[in-house]
Protein backbone atom coordinates (compact mmCIF):
# COMPACT_ATOMS: atom_id res chain seq x y z
CA UNK A 1 0.00 0.00 0.00
CA UNK A 2 1.78 3.47 -0.95
CA UNK A 3 2.32 6.17 1.47
CA UNK A 4 -0.57 8.30 2.41
CA UNK A 5 -0.97 10.82 0.55
CA UNK A 6 -1.11 14.72 2.22
CA UNK A 7 -4.90 15.64 1.81
CA UNK A 8 -5.09 18.51 4.17
CA UNK A 9 -6.40 21.44 2.37
CA UNK A 10 -5.72 23.90 4.85
CA UNK A 11 -1.89 23.15 5.15
CA UNK A 12 0.53 23.26 2.10
CA UNK A 13 2.24 19.72 0.85
CA UNK A 14 5.76 22.42 0.48
CA UNK A 15 5.29 25.31 2.62
CA UNK A 16 8.96 26.49 2.11
CA UNK A 17 7.87 26.58 -1.71
CA UNK A 18 4.17 27.89 -1.37
CA UNK A 19 2.71 30.86 -3.08
CA UNK A 20 -0.21 30.39 -1.02
CA UNK A 21 -3.18 27.83 0.45
CA UNK A 22 -5.38 27.00 -3.41
CA UNK A 23 -8.40 28.81 -2.94
CA UNK A 24 -12.26 27.71 -3.97
CA UNK A 25 -12.62 30.88 -6.69
CA UNK A 26 -9.14 29.38 -8.16
CA UNK A 27 -9.26 27.61 -11.12
CA UNK A 28 -6.43 24.95 -11.79
CA UNK A 29 -5.37 23.60 -15.22
CA UNK A 30 -4.70 20.04 -16.05
CA UNK A 31 -2.96 18.57 -19.44
CA UNK A 32 -4.52 16.12 -20.97
CA UNK A 33 -1.36 13.94 -22.78
CA UNK A 34 -2.50 11.08 -23.87
CA UNK A 35 -4.94 11.72 -27.45
CA UNK A 36 -6.78 8.46 -26.56
CA UNK A 37 -8.35 9.98 -23.60
CA UNK A 38 -10.30 12.64 -25.54
CA UNK A 39 -13.82 11.72 -26.45
CA UNK A 40 -15.66 13.64 -29.19
CA UNK A 41 -17.41 16.98 -28.29
CA UNK A 42 -14.93 17.99 -25.36
CA UNK A 43 -15.31 15.46 -22.74
CA UNK A 44 -12.69 12.45 -21.90
CA UNK A 45 -12.76 9.08 -21.31
CA UNK A 46 -12.41 7.51 -17.48
CA UNK A 47 -9.56 6.54 -17.80
CA UNK A 48 -8.03 10.67 -18.39
CA UNK A 49 -7.84 10.22 -14.52
CA UNK A 50 -5.84 7.07 -12.75
CA UNK A 51 -7.44 5.56 -9.76
CA UNK A 52 -3.47 5.60 -8.16
CA UNK A 53 -3.60 9.59 -8.77
CA UNK A 54 -6.83 10.29 -6.93
CA UNK A 55 -6.06 7.76 -4.32
CA UNK A 56 -2.09 8.00 -3.91
CA UNK A 57 -0.83 9.87 -6.09
CA UNK A 58 -2.28 13.23 -6.65
CA UNK A 59 -3.57 14.69 -9.91
CA UNK A 60 -1.38 16.77 -11.00
CA UNK A 61 -2.70 19.88 -11.68
CA UNK A 62 -1.33 23.44 -11.88
CA UNK A 63 -2.67 27.00 -10.67
CA UNK A 64 -3.70 29.34 -13.10
CA UNK A 65 -3.29 32.35 -11.07
CA UNK A 66 0.78 31.22 -10.35
CA UNK A 67 1.07 29.67 -14.21
CA UNK A 68 1.16 31.49 -17.97
CA UNK A 69 0.41 30.56 -21.16
CA UNK A 70 3.85 30.55 -22.64
CA UNK A 71 5.02 28.43 -18.99
CA UNK A 72 2.04 25.81 -20.15
CA UNK A 73 3.05 26.28 -23.79
CA UNK A 74 7.09 25.35 -22.76
CA UNK A 75 6.21 22.29 -20.67
CA UNK A 76 3.71 21.02 -23.67
CA UNK A 77 6.68 21.13 -26.02
CA UNK A 78 8.84 19.01 -23.78
CA UNK A 79 6.43 15.93 -23.71
CA UNK A 80 6.01 16.66 -27.70
CA UNK A 81 9.42 16.16 -27.95
CA UNK A 82 9.92 13.13 -26.20
CA UNK A 83 6.35 11.75 -27.86
CA UNK A 84 5.99 12.68 -31.31
CA UNK A 85 2.70 10.97 -31.32
CA UNK A 86 1.59 14.11 -29.20
CA UNK A 87 0.32 16.39 -32.03
CA UNK A 88 -1.64 18.72 -29.69
CA UNK A 89 -2.19 19.08 -25.43
CA UNK A 90 -5.17 20.00 -24.51
CA UNK A 91 -6.22 21.61 -20.92
CA UNK A 92 -8.94 21.38 -18.58
CA UNK A 93 -9.59 24.83 -16.83
CA UNK A 94 -11.74 23.48 -13.51
CA UNK A 95 -13.11 25.79 -10.96
CA UNK A 96 -11.80 25.02 -7.82
CA UNK A 97 -15.41 24.95 -5.84
CA UNK A 98 -16.84 22.57 -8.48
CA UNK A 99 -14.27 19.50 -6.80
CA UNK A 100 -14.72 20.82 -3.86
CA UNK A 101 -18.56 21.13 -3.74
CA UNK A 102 -19.80 19.06 -1.22
CA UNK A 103 -21.90 15.67 -2.32
CA UNK A 104 -25.74 16.25 -2.52
CA UNK A 105 -26.14 12.61 -0.99
CA UNK A 106 -23.42 12.66 2.13
CA UNK A 107 -23.20 16.78 2.88
CA UNK A 108 -19.18 15.81 2.23
CA UNK A 109 -16.37 17.02 0.12
CA UNK A 110 -15.40 13.72 -1.86
CA UNK A 111 -12.09 15.83 -3.68
CA UNK A 112 -9.60 18.08 -2.09
CA UNK A 113 -7.17 20.44 -3.78
CA UNK A 114 -4.08 20.87 -2.49
CA UNK A 115 -0.85 22.76 -2.45
CA UNK A 116 2.00 21.08 -3.54
CA UNK A 117 4.25 23.46 -5.14
CA UNK A 118 7.66 22.48 -6.35
CA UNK A 119 11.07 24.24 -6.68
CA UNK A 120 10.56 26.58 -9.83
CA UNK A 121 7.17 25.45 -10.13
CA UNK A 122 4.95 26.98 -7.67
CA UNK A 123 1.90 26.52 -9.87
CA UNK A 124 1.60 22.73 -8.67
CA UNK A 125 -1.37 21.45 -7.21
CA UNK A 126 -3.05 17.87 -6.71
CA UNK A 127 -6.62 16.51 -6.37
CA UNK A 128 -7.07 13.86 -4.67
CA UNK A 129 -9.76 11.77 -2.88
CA UNK A 130 -10.47 13.32 0.71
CA UNK A 131 -9.70 9.91 2.59
CA UNK A 132 -8.53 6.61 1.40
CA UNK A 133 -11.53 5.06 -0.40
CA UNK A 134 -11.20 1.19 -2.47
CA UNK A 135 -10.85 0.78 -5.90
CA UNK A 136 -14.59 0.15 -6.26
CA UNK A 137 -15.45 3.00 -4.55
CA UNK A 138 -12.94 5.16 -6.14
CA UNK A 139 -14.62 4.30 -9.40
CA UNK A 140 -17.62 6.02 -8.81
CA UNK A 141 -15.96 9.10 -7.35
CA UNK A 142 -13.89 9.42 -10.69
CA UNK A 143 -17.34 9.02 -12.73
CA UNK A 144 -18.59 12.14 -10.55
CA UNK A 145 -15.83 13.77 -10.71
CA UNK A 146 -15.34 12.91 -14.31
CA UNK A 147 -18.91 14.44 -14.68
CA UNK A 148 -17.86 17.88 -12.66
CA UNK A 149 -15.26 18.52 -15.74
CA UNK A 150 -15.44 21.11 -17.93
CA UNK A 151 -14.74 20.53 -21.73
CA UNK A 152 -11.30 20.44 -22.75
CA UNK A 153 -10.19 23.38 -24.81
CA UNK A 154 -6.60 24.53 -26.60
CA UNK A 155 -4.29 25.68 -24.04
CA UNK A 156 -4.55 29.24 -25.55
CA UNK A 157 -8.32 29.19 -24.94
CA UNK A 158 -7.40 28.56 -21.34
CA UNK A 159 -5.42 31.96 -21.08
CA UNK A 160 -6.71 35.59 -20.94
CA UNK A 161 -3.95 38.36 -22.15
CA UNK A 162 -4.21 39.71 -18.28
CA UNK A 163 -3.03 36.24 -17.24
CA UNK A 164 0.37 37.11 -18.69
CA UNK A 165 2.76 37.41 -15.23
CA UNK A 166 1.07 34.12 -13.56
CA UNK A 167 4.15 32.42 -13.59
CA UNK A 168 6.33 35.19 -12.21
CA UNK A 169 3.65 36.17 -9.59
CA UNK A 170 3.91 32.68 -8.20
CA UNK A 171 8.10 32.69 -8.70
CA UNK A 172 7.42 35.70 -6.21
CA UNK A 173 6.06 34.23 -3.68
CA UNK A 174 7.65 31.03 -3.94
CA UNK A 175 11.16 33.30 -3.00
CA UNK A 176 8.90 34.76 -0.26
CA UNK A 177 7.81 31.52 0.90
CA UNK A 178 12.15 30.16 0.95
CA UNK A 179 12.61 33.60 2.36
CA UNK A 180 10.12 33.22 5.57
CA UNK A 181 10.67 29.85 5.73
CA UNK A 182 14.40 30.40 6.30
CA UNK A 183 13.68 32.85 8.71
CA UNK A 184 11.52 30.88 10.81
CA UNK A 185 13.86 28.27 10.59
CA UNK A 186 17.09 29.96 12.03
CA UNK A 187 14.64 31.92 15.00
CA UNK A 188 12.51 29.06 15.88
CA UNK B 1 -13.95 -35.45 -29.35
CA UNK B 2 -14.41 -33.64 -32.67
CA UNK B 3 -17.84 -31.73 -32.60
CA UNK B 4 -19.87 -30.51 -35.02
CA UNK B 5 -21.11 -26.58 -35.93
CA UNK B 6 -24.61 -27.58 -34.22
CA UNK B 7 -22.66 -28.04 -30.88
CA UNK B 8 -20.73 -24.97 -31.04
CA UNK B 9 -23.97 -22.86 -31.73
CA UNK B 10 -25.18 -24.79 -28.90
CA UNK B 11 -22.49 -23.89 -26.62
CA UNK B 12 -21.67 -20.20 -27.72
CA UNK B 13 -24.51 -17.88 -27.15
CA UNK B 14 -22.17 -15.32 -28.98
CA UNK B 15 -18.36 -16.58 -29.94
CA UNK B 16 -15.58 -15.06 -31.11
CA UNK B 17 -15.81 -16.44 -34.61
CA UNK B 18 -19.37 -18.07 -36.09
CA UNK B 19 -18.95 -21.76 -37.74
CA UNK B 20 -21.61 -21.94 -40.85
CA UNK B 21 -21.96 -25.23 -41.66
CA UNK B 22 -19.92 -26.61 -44.54
CA UNK B 23 -21.31 -27.91 -47.44
CA UNK B 24 -19.64 -31.05 -46.61
CA UNK B 25 -20.54 -31.05 -43.32
CA UNK B 26 -17.26 -30.95 -41.50
CA UNK B 27 -16.87 -29.97 -37.95
CA UNK B 28 -13.37 -28.27 -36.43
CA UNK B 29 -11.52 -29.67 -33.67
CA UNK B 30 -12.07 -28.72 -30.21
CA UNK B 31 -8.06 -28.21 -29.01
CA UNK B 32 -9.01 -27.23 -25.92
CA UNK B 33 -11.79 -25.98 -23.56
CA UNK B 34 -11.88 -23.63 -20.36
CA UNK B 35 -14.89 -22.75 -18.33
CA UNK B 36 -15.25 -19.68 -20.54
CA UNK B 37 -13.53 -20.25 -24.01
CA UNK B 38 -13.56 -23.44 -25.93
CA UNK B 39 -10.28 -23.35 -28.22
CA UNK B 40 -10.53 -25.07 -31.62
CA UNK B 41 -8.46 -25.78 -34.66
CA UNK B 42 -9.24 -23.51 -37.46
CA UNK B 43 -7.96 -24.15 -41.58
CA UNK B 44 -5.52 -21.05 -41.97
CA UNK B 45 -7.59 -20.48 -44.88
CA UNK B 46 -10.82 -19.78 -42.70
CA UNK B 47 -12.26 -16.16 -43.38
CA UNK B 48 -13.07 -15.17 -39.32
CA UNK B 49 -16.39 -13.36 -39.22
CA UNK B 50 -16.39 -9.91 -38.17
CA UNK B 51 -18.05 -9.72 -34.14
CA UNK B 52 -18.12 -7.91 -31.60
CA UNK B 53 -15.27 -10.25 -29.84
CA UNK B 54 -13.50 -9.49 -32.61
CA UNK B 55 -13.38 -5.73 -32.41
CA UNK B 56 -12.65 -5.87 -28.67
CA UNK B 57 -9.84 -7.98 -29.21
CA UNK B 58 -8.39 -5.64 -32.40
CA UNK B 59 -9.01 -2.83 -29.85
CA UNK B 60 -6.49 -4.78 -26.80
CA UNK B 61 -3.93 -5.74 -29.70
CA UNK B 62 -4.01 -1.68 -30.88
CA UNK B 63 -3.43 -0.59 -26.63
CA UNK B 64 -0.85 -3.13 -26.36
CA UNK B 65 1.32 -1.78 -29.01
CA UNK B 66 0.67 1.69 -28.30
CA UNK B 67 1.67 1.18 -25.12
CA UNK B 68 4.90 -1.00 -25.19
CA UNK B 69 6.88 1.99 -24.65
CA UNK B 70 6.55 4.36 -21.83
CA UNK B 71 5.70 8.09 -22.92
CA UNK B 72 3.65 10.00 -21.15
CA UNK B 73 5.89 11.41 -17.31
CA UNK B 74 4.91 9.49 -14.38
CA UNK B 75 2.69 6.25 -15.99
CA UNK B 76 3.15 3.00 -15.23
CA UNK B 77 2.74 0.59 -18.82
CA UNK B 78 -0.04 -1.90 -18.55
CA UNK B 79 1.35 -5.35 -17.97
CA UNK B 80 0.90 -8.55 -20.19
CA UNK B 81 -0.93 -9.98 -17.62
CA UNK B 82 -3.42 -6.89 -17.75
CA UNK B 83 -3.76 -7.50 -21.42
CA UNK B 84 -4.35 -11.00 -21.00
CA UNK B 85 -7.07 -10.59 -18.28
CA UNK B 86 -8.57 -7.89 -20.33
CA UNK B 87 -8.50 -10.44 -23.11
CA UNK B 88 -9.91 -13.20 -20.86
CA UNK B 89 -12.83 -11.34 -19.52
CA UNK B 90 -13.76 -10.52 -22.91
CA UNK B 91 -14.83 -13.53 -23.56
CA UNK B 92 -16.96 -14.28 -20.72
CA UNK B 93 -18.78 -11.00 -22.09
CA UNK B 94 -22.44 -11.88 -23.36
CA UNK B 95 -22.08 -9.74 -26.30
CA UNK B 96 -25.31 -10.50 -27.68
CA UNK B 97 -26.93 -9.42 -24.58
CA UNK B 98 -24.52 -6.09 -23.32
CA UNK B 99 -23.21 -2.84 -25.27
CA UNK B 100 -19.84 -2.57 -26.42
CA UNK B 101 -17.11 -1.03 -24.27
CA UNK B 102 -14.83 1.46 -24.63
CA UNK B 103 -11.39 0.27 -23.67
CA UNK B 104 -8.64 2.72 -22.92
CA UNK B 105 -5.47 2.67 -21.08
CA UNK B 106 -5.23 4.27 -17.71
CA UNK B 107 -1.55 5.98 -16.79
CA UNK B 108 -1.58 4.35 -13.93
CA UNK B 109 -1.19 1.16 -16.50
CA UNK B 110 -4.91 0.14 -15.84
CA UNK B 111 -7.00 -1.64 -19.09
CA UNK B 112 -10.07 0.15 -18.63
CA UNK B 113 -13.37 -0.88 -20.06
CA UNK B 114 -16.32 1.33 -20.03
CA UNK B 115 -19.86 1.54 -20.42
CA UNK B 116 -21.68 4.79 -20.80
CA UNK B 117 -25.38 5.58 -21.90
CA UNK B 118 -27.76 8.08 -20.95
CA UNK B 119 -28.86 6.82 -17.36
CA UNK B 120 -26.08 4.42 -16.65
CA UNK B 121 -22.15 4.29 -16.46
CA UNK B 122 -20.14 1.02 -15.34
CA UNK B 123 -15.97 1.47 -15.20
CA UNK B 124 -14.43 -1.58 -14.82
CA UNK B 125 -10.76 -2.36 -15.28
CA UNK B 126 -7.05 -4.70 -14.95
CA UNK B 127 -3.92 -4.34 -13.29
CA UNK B 128 -3.10 -7.76 -14.09
CA UNK B 129 -3.58 -9.68 -10.41
CA UNK B 130 -5.97 -12.19 -12.23
CA UNK B 131 -9.16 -10.17 -10.97
CA UNK B 132 -11.05 -6.65 -11.74
CA UNK B 133 -12.83 -4.50 -9.72
CA UNK B 134 -16.18 -2.32 -11.17
CA UNK B 135 -18.36 0.36 -10.18
CA UNK B 136 -21.72 0.17 -11.99
CA UNK B 137 -24.86 2.83 -11.28
CA UNK B 138 -27.96 3.18 -13.22
CA UNK B 139 -30.40 5.93 -12.61
CA UNK B 140 -33.11 4.24 -10.08
CA UNK B 141 -31.01 1.56 -9.35
CA UNK B 142 -28.43 1.55 -6.15
CA UNK B 143 -25.07 1.64 -7.54
CA UNK B 144 -23.52 -1.99 -7.64
CA UNK B 145 -19.62 -1.98 -6.83
CA UNK B 146 -17.30 -5.67 -6.41
CA UNK B 147 -13.74 -5.75 -6.07
CA UNK B 148 -10.88 -7.92 -6.24
CA UNK B 149 -13.45 -10.17 -7.97
CA UNK B 150 -11.52 -13.22 -10.33
CA UNK B 151 -11.66 -12.56 -14.20
CA UNK B 152 -13.12 -15.81 -14.77
CA UNK B 153 -15.94 -15.12 -13.01
CA UNK B 154 -16.79 -12.50 -15.69
CA UNK B 155 -19.39 -9.45 -15.09
CA UNK B 156 -22.26 -10.41 -12.79
CA UNK B 157 -25.53 -10.61 -14.18
CA UNK B 158 -27.23 -7.65 -12.34
CA UNK B 159 -24.51 -5.62 -13.88
CA UNK B 160 -25.03 -6.48 -17.81
CA UNK B 161 -29.23 -5.32 -17.21
CA UNK B 162 -27.66 -1.84 -16.69
CA UNK B 163 -26.08 -2.17 -20.05
CA UNK B 164 -28.72 -4.70 -21.80
CA UNK B 165 -28.81 -4.05 -25.69
CA UNK B 166 -32.03 -5.72 -25.98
Amino acid sequence: MPQEPHRDEGNSAAPWFSPGLVRSNEVILRTILDPDHLEPGGKLAVAAISLQDIRFRGWSVDRKNYTSLRRVKLSHSKWKENKPSIVRCYVLPIPVGEIRHSNPTTGVHDFVVTDEALWLNPAHAAVLLSGPKGESAARGFRNNLLQKLPNYVDVSEAFAPSDKYGYLKGMLGQFVAILVSSFRYVFR
Amino acid sequence: MPQTNIDFRNILSSGYVTFDPGPTGGGLLIVDQTPYAIYVSVPTNYALAQSPTKELFDRLGELKRKYSTASIPQSTLPSEVAFQNAQDFVLTLPLNRILKPTIHVASDGEVNFQWSGSDFQIDLGFYGNDKFSFYAEKKGCDPILGDEVPVKDGIPKNVVDFATAV
